[in-house]
Formats: C-alpha cells, sequence, structure tokens
C-alpha cells in the first residue's frame, strides 16, 4: 500500500468517526447546520480523494451520500430518524469498504446497489412536507440574530480546512433560510445556549489540531523503553552514589529529571478516554431500537486520559457492560412508567482517576439485578449447591454473575444472553491489571466500576525467589502472604494424597511449590528445610498460594517482552530488570493455576470473599490481633493494608504528631500505646525496630504503632445484654472481649499538610527515601 | 536500537569494499571477514556481517522450563535479549564462567549467541573453502556451514539463520 493511500485510510477514518459523533447528535438536534455540514464534508473529503485514487466503488457510494447530504444541508430535507438510518448505514458501508481497502488494497467486488437505492430512496422522501412542518415550527420561534451571528463567525475562522467557498455558501444559506438554524423546540433559550456551547468547544479543538502532530505508536512505544531504562540506570546510580556527598545534588537532579521525563512520555500515549465513550450514543441507538428501550446517555469525564493500548483493551468489556445495562438493567418504557419511573431511562457512563487508576463506570437507573433470581439462576445451572446458596449475603450473590456460563436472561436474544459476559468483562479487566466491582440495588439500577490501572508498561509487583532466582510476582493478583519456618514446615502443610495444602483460616488452600513448576531441582518434596512463603494469589476466581523460598522488596517493574520462544513456555509474561541490575522473569499467576490445574473452588473463595468483603456487618469479620502497651486490640483485617517494621528513626514529626513518610504519602500515626516514645527515648534509637500497622479509612491511610502484630482471628459480633443491639467498639475473639481500633478516631493532620502532599514535597519532608 | 542497525550497515559496506579491492587481484578469489569464537579446543567463524555487536562477560539469567538451547536472558540496550548456547546446541558441556555474547539479527528480532569467548576477526578467501562434510551429523549439520582451511586448523562456520532461536524451537 503505498503512502498516499494509507493517509487517505487514516484520514478517512477520522472523518467517519467525526461523522458518526455528528449523526447521534443530530438525532437531538436535526437542523443544526454546522452538524450537517461537518458530516457533508467529511463524505465530500472521501468522495474527492477516491475520485482521485480511483476507488470507483467508494465513489459511487460517497456520491450517492453526499448528494443525500447536500438536500440536508440546503434544507430541502430534514433528517428525521429514517434518514439518520440511513445516514448510519452508508457510515457502515463506507468504513466496510475502508475496511476492505486496509487489508487487500483493493476495494473488494460486492454491490452496494441496496444501500445505493435506499438512500436514493430517502432523497425522493415527501421533502416538501417535511420542510414545511420544520419552517412552520421554527416561524412559531423567530430566531435570534445573534445566534445565527455565532454560528456564522465560527465558521469564517474555525474552517480552515474549508474552502473560502463553502464559508460563503453556508452564509448565503443562513441568510436565506435563517428559521433553519434553531431548532424547533420550544426550550429555545437553552437550545441556543448548548449550541453555543459546542461551538466555543469546536473552535477550541480547532485550534489544537494546528499546534499537534502524528506520531508512530511503535516510536512513542521505543521511547517508553528508554524512559524505562533510564529509570533503571538511575536506580543504579542513585544506589551506587548514596554514600557519596558531592553525588547528592547531581543525582537528585538526575532523578527529578528522569521522574518528569517519564511522566512526560507516558502523558504522549495517553488519550481521552471520550475515543472510546465517542463509539457508544450510536450503540445505544442501535440497541434501544432493536430492545425497544428509552435511553438517555449521560457521559461524565471525557477527557480523563488513559494509556491508548489499554484504551483499546476496555473497549470490549465496556460495550458489554453498556449491553448488559440495557438488555437487563433498563426496563421498557411502560414498566418504568408503571414503576413510577421516567419513561426514559438514564445510562450514564462515567471516567474519572483515582490515584494512580482510572475509574470507569457504567451505571443505570433501571431495575437493579434481583439477588434471588441470580441464585435460582446459579443453582439452575449447576454453578453452586443450593445448600452452599443459603449462607451466602447478598453480595456475594451478586458475585455470582461473574461466573464464566452465567446468564439470567429468559431467551437469548441478540443483544445478550449467552452467558458470555460479565466474566469476559472481568477476565479481560483483569488482564490488564485492572479490577470490577458491582453495585445493585433493586429497583434503583445497577453500576459497573472498572478500575484500570495508568499504564500497562510500569507494574507493582513483589520480587521473589526461588533457588536463589528472581521472579516477579504481579501485585494484583497477590493478596497476602505467609511465613512458614522451617521447624513448622511439617505440621502446617499437609499431603493429600500427593497434594500440597494450607490451613488458611480454616480453609484448604491447594498450595503450587514454584521450584516443582519450573523443573528448577531435583524430584522429591521441596523445601522441607528452609523457610518457606506462601504468596496466596487470586486470579479469575481462583485461590491458591504460590510457595517460594525467599521474598524481596516490592518493586515498581517495567515489563519487558519476551522472545517468541520463551512466550510459549506460557508461564511467563515478560522480564524486567531489577533495581540491582539482575533480570527476573516475571510470573502469570493465571498461566500458574492453569498449568497446576487450580480449579474455581466456589465454597472456599466464597467464604473468603465473604470475610473479606465483610465490610462492617460484624459476622464472622476477620481481624488483626496486636498489642501494644501489653494491651490487645483488634484491627478489622479489611482495612489492613500492610505491616511495616520501620526504623524508629524514620518516623518524623509534624508538630508533635507522629508521621511516616510511606511511598510519598504522609501517613499519620497513632501512638496510643506509646510505643514510639518509649522507642525514641531509649539510647540505641537507631538499631530500633517499631512495628507500623497501615490501614485504610475512607479515603486516607493512617498507621497504627504496635509493639507486636499477634494473630488473625475471627471475630463474633457481641450483643449488649438485655438490649439485643449490636456493641460498638469491641468484638469476640477466641472467647476474650477485644476491642476494635476505631480508626476514624485517628486525628487527620492538619489541614494544610493534608492530601496533596506528595511527589516532590516528600523530599523535604522526609529524605530518607 | 537504530545505532546498532546503523553499525551494522557501515560494516557491510566497509567489508564490501575490501571486497572489491582485492577481488581485482584475483578473479576467482572472494575474501570475507570472520569474526572468529572460540568453543573448547576448536574454532568456529561467523561472517561479521551478521554481527551487530559483541557483549562481554555475561552471565545469563537462566530461564526455567525454556528449550534446552536457551541459554538464558541478557539486558541489552534496554531490552531482554534471548541467548542461544552453542555449547548445548553442540553437545558440550555447560561452562560455568562468564560468556561472551554476539548480537545478531534474526527474522524475529535480535538473539544472541553464547561462545565462551571472541577472538579476532579473519579475513578469509574463498580459495579455502569447503562446504560440510556427509559424514557429519544431521543434528550438527544443519547449524553448521562448512569450513575455513587455516593453517594448521579449521575455522568451522556457524550458520547463523538456523542459530535463530525461534528456527531452533521449530525444529525442536
Amino acid at each position: 500500500m503505498d503512502d498516499l493511500t494509507r493517509e487517505f485510510l487514516i484520514e478517512s477514518q477520522e472523518g467517519l468517526d467525526r461523522m458518526e459523533r455528528c449523526l447521534t447528535d443530530l438525532e437531538e438536534r436535526p437542523e443544526e447546520k454546522d452538524l450537517l455540514s461537518d458530516i457533508f464534508r467529511s463524505v465530500h473529503t472521501i468522495k474527492g480523494t477516491t475520485g482521485f485514487l480511483g476507488f470507483k466503488r467508494l465513489e459511487k457510494l460517497a456520491h450517492t451520500g453526499e448528494n443525500l447530504l447536500g438536500l440536508l444541508r440546503d434544507g430541502k430535507l430534514v433528517a428525521t430518524p429514517p434518514i439518520i438510518t440511513g445516514l448510519l448505514e452508508l457510515l457502515d458501508g463506507l468504513r466496510g469498504i475502508l475496511k476492505i481497502v486496509e487489508e487487500t488494497g483493493g476495494e473488494g467486488e460486492d454491490e452496494d446497489e441496496v444501500l445505493i437505492e435506499e438512500l436514493k430512496a430517502l432523497q425522493e422522501l415527501p421533502g416538501q412536507a417535511a420542510h414545511k412542518t420544520a419552517k412552520s415550527a421554527a416561524k412559531a420561534t423567530k430566531p435570534k440574530a445573534a445566534e445565527t451571528k455565532t454560528v456564522e463567525a465560527v465558521k469564517e475562522e474555525g474552517s480552515p480546512t474549508g474552502t473560502a467557498e463553502l464559508a460563503t455558501r453556508s452564509r448565503a444559506q443562513l441568510l436565506t433560510l435563517p428559521e433553519a438554524t434553531e431548532a424547533p423546540t420550544p426550550t429555545k433559550t437553552t437550545a441556543g445556549q448548548t449550541l453555543e456551547a459546542a461551538e466555543a468547544q469546536k473552535s477550541k479543538s480547532m485550534a489544537a489540531t494546528d499546534s499537534t502532530l502524528r506520531v508512530d505508536v511503535t516510536l512513542l512505544n521505543r521511547m517508553m523503553n528508554l524512559v524505562g531504562e533510564l529509570v533503571l540506570t538511575r536506580n543504579q546510580i542513585l544506589q551506587a552514589t548514596a554514600h557519596n556527598a558531592s553525588f547528592t545534588l547531581l543525582s537528585r537532579r538526575l532523578d527529578m529529571v528522569t521522574a518528569d521525563l517519564r511522566e512526560s512520555v507516558m502523558k504522549a500515549r495517553m488519550q481521552p478516554v471520550s475515543n472510546v465513550f465517542s463509539k457508544f450514543p450510536r450503540i445505544i441507538r442501535d440497541l434501544s431500537q432493536v430492545l425497544n428501550r428509552k435511553v438517555r446517555l449521560v457521559v461524565e469525564g471525557q477527557e480523563t486520559e488513559l494509556d491508548k493500548s489499554l484504551l483499546e483493551a476496555i473497549k470490549d468489556p465496556l460495550t458489554h457492560a453498556v449491553r448488559n445495562s440495557m438488555d437487563h438493567g433498563i426496563e421498557p418504557p411502560d414498566v418504568r412508567v408503571a414503576a413510577g419511573k421516567d419513561a426514559e431511562g438514564t445510562l450514564k457512563m462515567r471516567a474519572y482517576q483515582e490515584s494512580s487508576h482510572v475509574i470507569i463506570e457504567v451505571s443505570d437507573d433501571g431495575a437493579g439485578i434481583r439477588v434471588e433470581k441470580v441464585r435460582n439462576k446459579a443453582i439452575e445451572r449447576g454453578l453452586i449447591t443450593a445448600e452452599r446458596a443459603t449462607q451466602l449475603n447478598d453480595r456475594e450473590l451478586l458475585q455470582l454473575i461473574f461466573l464464566p456460563g452465567f446468564s439470567t436472561a429468559e431467551a437469548v436474544t441478540n443483544v445478550s444472553g449467552r452467558g458470555v459476559g460479565m466474566d469476559v468483562v472481568r477476565t479481560n479487566v483483569e488482564k490488564i491489571g485492572g479490577k470490577v466491582e458491582l453495585e445493585s440495588k433493586q429497583g434503583k439500577g445497577t453500576t459497573l466500576r472498572l478500575r484500570i490501572p495508568l499504564t500497562l508498561a510500569i507494574v507493582p509487583a513483589l520480587i521473589v525467589k526461588s533457588r536463589g532466582q528472581s521472579f516477579a510476582l504481579p501485585q494484583g493478583a497477590l493478596s497476602e502472604l505467609v511465613h512458614i519456618p522451617p521447624e513448622r514446615y511439617e505440621q502446617e502443610i499437609e499431603w493429600m494424597e500427593g497434594a500440597p495444602l494450607y490451613r488458611l483460616r480454616g480453609n484448604l488452600l491447594p498450595l503450587v511449590f514454584l521450584e516443582r513448576m519450573l523443573k528448577q531441582g531435583g524430584e522429591g518434596q521441596p523445601g522441607r528445610h528452609r523457610d518457606n512463603f506462601i504468596a496466596v494469589l487470586e486470579v479469575d476466581g481462583r485461590r491458591y498460594g504460590l510457595v517460594v523460598d525467599g521474598l524481596a522488596d516490592p518493586e515498581e517493574i517495567v515489563v519487558k517482552p519476551l522472545s517468541t520462544v520463551l512466550k510459549s513456555i506460557g508461564l511467563y509474561t515478560g522480564a524486567t530488570v531489577l533495581g540491582s541490575g539482575d533480570l527476573a522473569l516475571i510470573l502469570d499467576p493465571g498461566s500458574i493455576a492453569t498449568r497446576a490445574g487450580v480449579q474455581m473452588n466456589l465454597l472456599e473463595d466464597r467464604t473468603e470473599q465473604a470475610q473479606n468483603d465483610g465490610e462492617g456487618d460484624g459476622q464472622g469479620a476477620e481481624y488483626l490481633v496486636v498489642e501494644a502497651a501489653a494491651r490487645q486490640a483488634a484491627v478489622a483485617l479489611s482495612d489492613v493494608l500492610r505491616i511495616e517494621r520501620i526504623p524508629v528513626s524514620r518516623v518524623e514529626y509534624v508538630g508533635c504528631r507522629p508521621v511516616l513518610n510511606f511511598e510519598g504519602q504522609l501517613l499519620p500515626v497513632e501512638d496510643a500505646g506509646g510505643i514510639l516514645r518509649d522507642a525514641a527515648s531509649q539510647s540505641d534509637t537507631e538499631e530500633r525496630q517499631v512495628t507500623v500497622v497501615v490501614c485504610r479509612d475512607g479515603n486516607r491511610h493512617v498507621g497504627l504503632a504496635v509493639s507486636a502484630v499477634l494473630d488473625v482471628s475471627t471475630g463474633s459480633q457481641l450483643k449488649e445484654a438485655g438490649t439485643d443491639r449490636p456493641a460498638d467498639g469491641v468484638t469476640l475473639l477466641k472467647d476474650h472481649v477485644t476491642s476494635v481500633v476505631s480508626l476514624s478516631a485517628v486525628e487527620a493532620l492538619p489541614e494544610m499538610l493534608g492530601e496533596g502532599w506528595s511527589g516532590e514535597t516528600t523530599a523535604m519532608v522526609g529524605g530518607t527515601r | 536500537m537504530n545505532e546498532a542497525g546503523n553499525g551494522k550497515k557501515a560494516m557491510v559496506e566497509q567489508s564490501g569494499g575490501r571486497q572489491l579491492a582485492r577481488e581485482k587481484r584475483d578473479r576467482n578469489e572472494v575474501l570475507t571477514e570472520v569474526c572468529s569464537v572460540r568453543l573448547g579446543e576448536t574454532l568456529y567463524g561467523i561472517p561479521i556481517t551478521h554481527i551487530l555487536e559483541i557483549v562481554g562477560g555475561a552471565r545469563p539469567e537462566r530461564v526455567p522450563l525454556a528449550p534446552e538451547f536457551v541459554g538464558g536472558l541478557v539486558h541489552y540496550r534496554g531490552d531482554v535479549l534471548t541467548t542461544v548456547t552453542v555449547r548445548r546446541l553442540l553437545e558440550m558441556e555447560e561452562q560455568e564462567a562468564a560468556q561472551d555474547i554476539l548480537v545478531l539479527e534474526g527474522a524475529h528480532g535480535y538473539f544472541g549467541l553464547l561462545v565462551d569467548a571472541v577472538g579476532e576477526v579473519l579475513t578469509v578467501s574463498s580459495k579455502d573453502y569447503e562446504a560440510n562434510p556427509s559424514i557429519l551429523e544431521d543434528r550438527r549439520r544443519v547449524i553448521l556451514a562448512g569450513a575455513y582451511k587455516l593453517d594448521g586448523q579449521l575455522l568451522v562456520m556457524l550458520d547463523p539463520e538456523h542459530l535463530d532461536p525461534i528456527r531452533l524451537g521449530t525444529a525442536a
């Protein structure tokens, strides 16, 4: 394919994308001149260039479309729903041919007679009548001259691509047919305002085109790669110069420049989510016709940016989610009215950034998910036993819809109901290191939340060791770590016909020995006489423990692809260079589970899930038992993020409040037992270590200084005698009443030192990174 | 990687030029520049036109479960390079000491060739060339490309194209 054709393809596709957006807008504002001109221009450009490149088929189709659009633009026809449907078909037709051109270089042999006839038929529609109604409607509300002027002005300065002729022509139209510029709606002022807003936005985007340029994605990938390399080199330099004072300034500067550079290159790969969101008005339009639903789409946070490859990856999951909302969520109009709701349903797509993740929500105000229906279906399909189902709470039952093969649809439609869907959504999102959350209120609606990491290239990982070799384990799959000292090996690891198991809080967890899986050592039972660590992993609803013989620090790793030969081993997703300069292979927890034959064990899995999710319902919730100042206290396990052993010297003070510089964030530390005070007053402060339990309290993180972490155990809710009221702040752990630490009681830092403190400022506060 | 590509081109031109100059002297003689490598007692050769770079003293990271011919991974210019161990292919004992790596360009990207040590660049003449002898085992025949008769020893030529891990992977 020559450059000219490639250029043509890219431009045409952009034109058609714009046309698609305009068409869905046009449906709401059928007489907006500007939209029509825009659409006309897209098709006109394609027609012009195809003639030049000699694509006869494309030219013929585009020509027919142009004729129809010409009539619309000249106000001889009004964009009725059938016409818009026809234009969307034209769009699909053009896209189809472009695809063939892209794949084969030719435009294929098929004929577009049917479509062309259809488009011609639309031109002969009683245009007269439609025109008249439009006119009469417009007459009722006389247009404001000012508005017409805005349209005109923007047209002149804002369309550098359009010819002067076009501009004058459209002005002529505006003069002869000023009525047509007004939407025939009674809410005239609001229509006018949105029009103006749209115009303003457009002129802004036009200006943007002058200062942007197209860059090959492979070049960006290469740059990202090199920046990753620079980050590694920087890490090594920082390590090497840590003890040399004269280098400190230089290396700190290198550190900053590298961080900035990394951020800029990452930004270059970012695209606004509107690139994906813009497909949905069309999908929703088509679906609402097929499904007989009335749906209004509300989009928020379109400008939120996400790495290009991730954006591609969430396209399908989002489409699934939207289909589900349309089919199962939003009810048909009559049902909605009967339920006292607006006949028109609302589908909301919202994107926003939350620290290092982008959250994308798809929510509807439909019927919600009926939990009992989910339960019955799951039992009927044999995904869960009836007995087991009775033990699950609503929240857990809701999770069942993520199982493969699950569908509550009464009948299989071509929209959804084939039982593939939610599990695909979850698998795809987890594949890129994201998470899926679901919330549903019966009768009120459903919200699906996708939590996507900002970038794929840099992943937080735990470095584990097996037989002296380092491997990286993505943190996303990791839920906890268990240490088994050699003397406890015999008791803790149980065997069932050769299958190793570990009793994790009463449930049997299948174990996979990494060393065995990788055939690193000889045969026989591994690791009897050394320390073992179980990394409890959770992937695709499967849960297992990966046994390794060593742990190193967590690191942010830069993923490097492997050659085909090594990729085909199937257990590694890539390799990375560690801060020490060593190479480490990145393990794929999903493939390891599959290779080891770990099945989805619903019974076990769900109990764990129940306890982890047990937010505040107290029943059977799990607690971390800690000791502070010779007293035992409990912290809800679901709130615990991690446990740190740190030297006392790392704790710093803001006023008299102890704080910790934790991963670049300032963490208020609660020192109820006076442990920090005691430790700091000792003479050998340098060596002194303290334990800090890092917890989540709503959106903030707090640390608790404790003298020891004792155990994890299940607590039961106590009731106050006589009142039958659950007692707050205490729980029954191993038959002892234990007080539960109230995290919200931990005082927030003074306002000026609050959440915003991160990044550069930490260098000033901490200096101990 | 671009730099390396350019370097290679420069090398090609250079050696091409020299070939031309010497060809004038003797029409029947074609001179080739060969990078000599040592593996055990034998001297092997690879045409320098195939070599992008030589990395010395590397200790590749092992890859558990990888095919036998894979010598491990090394960090090379921001990428992770798969290396092929020539020792294993020639059924020699694996060596513990650091090895040299020849970086070659294969059909689907770069790969490395692990050898004991890289020697000097020799200029050999087509006059001294002989194809693979017929008594060679099949397994070795595929990766060898004849030999040059030097004074007192043979320079056994390795065939870079057949050493590409992708080819070795499909053959295995």
